[in-house]
């Protein structure tokens, strides 16, 4: 699990996440790399106007917790859920009127959306054990 | 200024003895660094550290609220350990009508027996530059161990 953790940050960076951005958010994320038996990580980020982000983490086992939001432009709302253990879940926005909602619930879970453009829109739900999904679009 | 001098060498030192992968984070976190390190994260007897910092630069009428909760009831707490950490940062640079709360909850009843940070919280909201945002972090964690492994 840490190394998809690790494998996740160093995708987030190559994304194309600028350098102003990067250097003030990546030693935080390297806190979650700290031996832990049960940990809870999320980051939100905002540029541009009125974005909403709502993320919401509980566990009560043992394991890891990791989301991450990054929204720049306008209008753009996500929210993030998580029950469970040892779960991923990545929402990056840029654009206009893009909404984005991600549910976790279970175990070993990965969920990654990425949306470029104008009015996307993309819901998730994973319920279960060893799930993944991945969702990108672009305009 | 002079805090963070002062604050930054005693990490640069002690990154020197201590592993690269604690030393590196908390060098850069500026404010962060500084009031978690006088609060115990590296101390290796810390049981309960809660770090949380609200910074507002230069924008009107924000609003953060940072809120965190620590419990323990361990009776056995072995030499090396940190048992809970929250860390909580709300940062507003240059915004207005902004909304960022974190809400981190921890709980722990047992008996921790290894060398490692048994439970972490992390959450961050950071808008720089944006209007009218609203950002919400919640965080729970619950954890029951008993006895020595």
């Amino acid at each position: 699990m840490r190394g998809r953790l690790i494998v996740l940050g160093a995708a987030v960076l190559a994304l194309g996440a600028p350098p102003a951005q990067a250097g003030p958010l990546w030693p935080v994320i390297q806190l979650c790399f700290l031996s832990a038996q049960s940990t809870q990580c999320a980051f939100q980020i905002a540029r541009g106007d009125r974005n909403t982000a709502f993320t919401r983490q509980h566990t009560e086992q043992t394991g890891h917790q990791f989301a991450l939001t990054y929204q720049r432009g306008d209008d753009n709302w996500s929210s993030t859920s998580q029950d469970g253990t040892d779960q991923i879940a990545a929402t990056v926005q840029v654009g206009n009127g893009n909404a984005a909602s991600t549910y976790q619930e279970g175990e070993e879970q990965f969920s990654a959306t990425v949306q470029l453009g104008d009015g996307h829109w993309a819901g998730t739900s994973s319920i279960g054990e060893d799930t993944a999904t991945f969702v990108f679009q672009s305009n | 200024m002079r805090n963070y001098v002062v604050a930054g060498a005693a990490a640069l030192i002690l990154g020197t003895t201590m592993t690269p992968v604690f030393a590196g984070p908390f060098w850069v976190m500026g404010k962060v660094v500084k009031e978690c390190y006088y609060q115990g994260v590296y101390e290796k007897d810390a049981v309960q550290v809660q770090c949380g910092s609200n910074s507002v630069d230069y924008g009107d009428d924000n609003k953060q609220i940072l809120k965190q909760k620590q419990k323990a009831f361990v009776w056995y707490v072995y030499e090396g350990q940190t048992l809970q950490v929250q860390l909580g940062t709300n940062d507003v640079d240059d915004g207005d009508d902004n909304t960022q709360i974190i809400d981190q909850q921890q709980f722990m009843v047992g008996s921790p027996s290894s060398d490692n940070v048994q439970q972490m919280q992390v959450g961050k909201n950071d808008v720089e530059d944006g209007d009218d945002n609203f950002q919400k972090i919640e965080q729970s964690q619950g954890l029951i161990t008993f006895g020595p492994s």
